[in-house]
């Protein structure tokens, strides 16, 4: 027995590297998936793989339209929605560059994250939450950010785009907690997909793995179990909360790893 | 099994949310030995949960103790994986004296601190040195939402618990590096059937109006979280304290009132 057996899930962003992790843990504990991206055939390509327990839907979360007619896709093929994912974002390389800060950023840039990381999320929820209503419950689960919560010198707007997100999900447990349906995030720091390692400069990782207390930085596994937990009826009693997985990188001030190497140089 | 082959000494393992984790670390494949005051009522645990599972008297308020129950659980179970402190002060005539920062009595406050707070601490002190040795190991500190927001009583309580919090993040901070994870559950409103059973009437129907659940929290709400936060799937969670209370603390406390004022004004 599964610790989501029989129900039934939309991951959105479930072709990436994340988004895939999560999919597949779903499965292997007894969920139907959706597999919701804007590259069709990667998430074709990768329901084919995960077998008769999951479907491949095309999804643009910065559209509307979209976002609809995937969540009831995936309603009407599976008879119903218990679990949404939300982890659709934009990632890609040349907007994280753009992303400055106040002063220097591109309001397109900023426009275009707020549309896809906030408002899609949004219209995932408002479309998801009639079925999980229909069904007398469901669990939604956000891919916040580390981003939203504390200061960075870049990524102002997916920053500003994840803080929305938690807002979000304390605002949708609020309003539809009586009705049975729970709202939780997940706040991750530095995950290591296959991509990420591809063009993740090693001495870089080295720098944010030390500022974890942890031994390593995160994996696809840590998200996919936490979504686990917080997909699954056993976090019942879990709503409107910001889980970090972030190797307690928040957990401690930024200046103890350097002032642990100081007081250790000075003091020998 | 998701604790297949480790080990745990859980602190106030015969009480009533105690006691329901070493039933579940057990369940999950975990060796367990029940730490409690009351030695009598962790043996009838022991025995309840059957194989996987000893009881040992430790009172969490006297450190030497606490040293020498940590280490004959180590010999007794060969390593320690897990520590889940729950042993805290919970009985009815301290938390009824347990009132505000005027008329609160310091004998009071003294003792809710040596064991809610110290009490955690002296455990992780003398179970830390194994799971270095072992090259890792998570500790799961049983906090509450007591130490998270204001309350206008159990001010000793909310204390002790703010304190076990910084605790948490200071055992991660300093020992993460080493494989050990410390993580805290807050839990608000868990009824064990005692509680259930013995509420005064109308009490229960306040809590569940705050809640942002249909229901309130039950024990296998905190062994799913401790199950979570004790095994590996947790292993970049460190530092943490997660609020397992039916998102009380995630919206203002005048939203059910205010919602109400609303409707009556169409």
């Amino acid at each position: 027995m599964g610790r989501v057996e029989g129900k039934i899930a939309i991951v959105t962003g479930g072709a990436g590297g994340i988004g895939k992790g999560i999919c597949r843990r779903l499965v292997d504990e007894g969920a139907r998936v959706a597999v919701a991206d804007i590259w069709l055939e990667g998430a074709e390509e990768f329901a084919h793989e995960l077998g008769e327990h999951a479907i491949a839907v095309q999804m643009d979360a910065g559209d509307v339209q979209s976002v609809a007619t995937a969540i009831d896709k995936a309603a009407d093929y599976f008879g119903g929605l218990d679990i949404l994912v939300n982890n659709a974002a934009v990632t890609d390389a040349a907007t994280l560059g753009a992303d400055t800060n106040a002063l220097d950023v591109d309001l397109d840039v900023y426009d275009h994250t707020m549309a896809v990381n906030a408002k899609g999320y949004l219209v995932g929820c408002k479309y998801a939450l009639p079925h999980m209503l229909a069904k007398g419950g469901g669990s939604i689960v956000n891919i916040a950010s580390g981003a939203g919560q504390l200061g960075n010198s870049v990524w102002v707007a997916y920053g500003m785009s994840k803080a929305a997100v938690i807002q979000l999900t304390r605002s949708v447990a609020t309003a539809f907690g009586k009705q049975g349906v729970r709202c939780n995030a997940i706040a991750p720091y530095v995950i290591m997909t296959p991509h990420s390692r591809e063009f993740f400069p090693e001495d870089l990782q080295e720098i944010y793995v030390r500022y974890t207390l942890s031994t390593r930085l995160g994996e696809v596994s840590d998200m996919a179990n936490m979504a686990l937990y917080l997909a699954a009826d056993e976090s019942g009693f879990v709503t409107g909360q910001i889980f970090n997985c972030d190797g307690g990188a928040s957990a401690q001030h930024g200046m103890v790893p350097d002032i642990t190497d100081w007081t250790k140089s000075y003091f020998g | 099994m998701r604790l297949a082959g480790m080990s745990a000494l859980v602190t106030g393992g015969a009480g009533g949310i105690g006691q329901g984790i070493c039933a579940s670390l057990v369940k999950e494949g975990a060796q367990v030995c029940i730490a409690d005051l009351n030695l009598e009522h962790a043996q009838a645990v022991a025995e309840g949960i059957g194989e996987g599972a000893f009881a040992i008297a430790m009172d969490a308020g006297n450190t030497e103790n606490v040293k020498d129950v940590v280490a004959q659980a180590f010999t007794r179970l060969g390593r320690i994986d897990i520590l889940v402190n729950t042993a805290a002060v919970t009985d009815p005539q301290t938390m009824m004296d347990d009132t505000n920062a005027v008329d609160i009595d310091f004998e009071l406050y003294d003792r809710v601190m040596a064991v809610n707070a110290r009490g955690y601490l002296a455990t992780c002190k003398y179970v830390i040195p194994h799971m270095i040795d072992q090259g890792k190991g998570s500790i799961v500190n049983l906090a509450s939402g007591a130490g998270q927001l204001g309350h206008n009583i159990w001010l000793a309580y909310g204390m002790s618990k703010a304190a076990v919090i910084q605790l948490t993040r200071s055992v991660a901070s300093a020992f993460g590096k080493k494989g050990i994870r410390c993580n805290g559950i807050a839990p608000y409103v868990i009824l064990t059937e005692n509680a259930r059973t013995q509420a005064p009437e109308g009490m229960l129907e306040v809590y569940e109006r705050f809640a942002l659940t249909p229901r309130l929290g039950d024990v296998a709400d905190i062994t799913a979280m401790v199950n979570y936060l004790a095994s590996d799937e947790s292993g970049f969670v460190n530092g943490q304290t997660l609020n397992c209370d039916g998102g009380i603390s995630a919206q203002y406390g005048n939203v059910p009132d205010v919602t109400d004022w609303m409707r009556a004004h169409g």
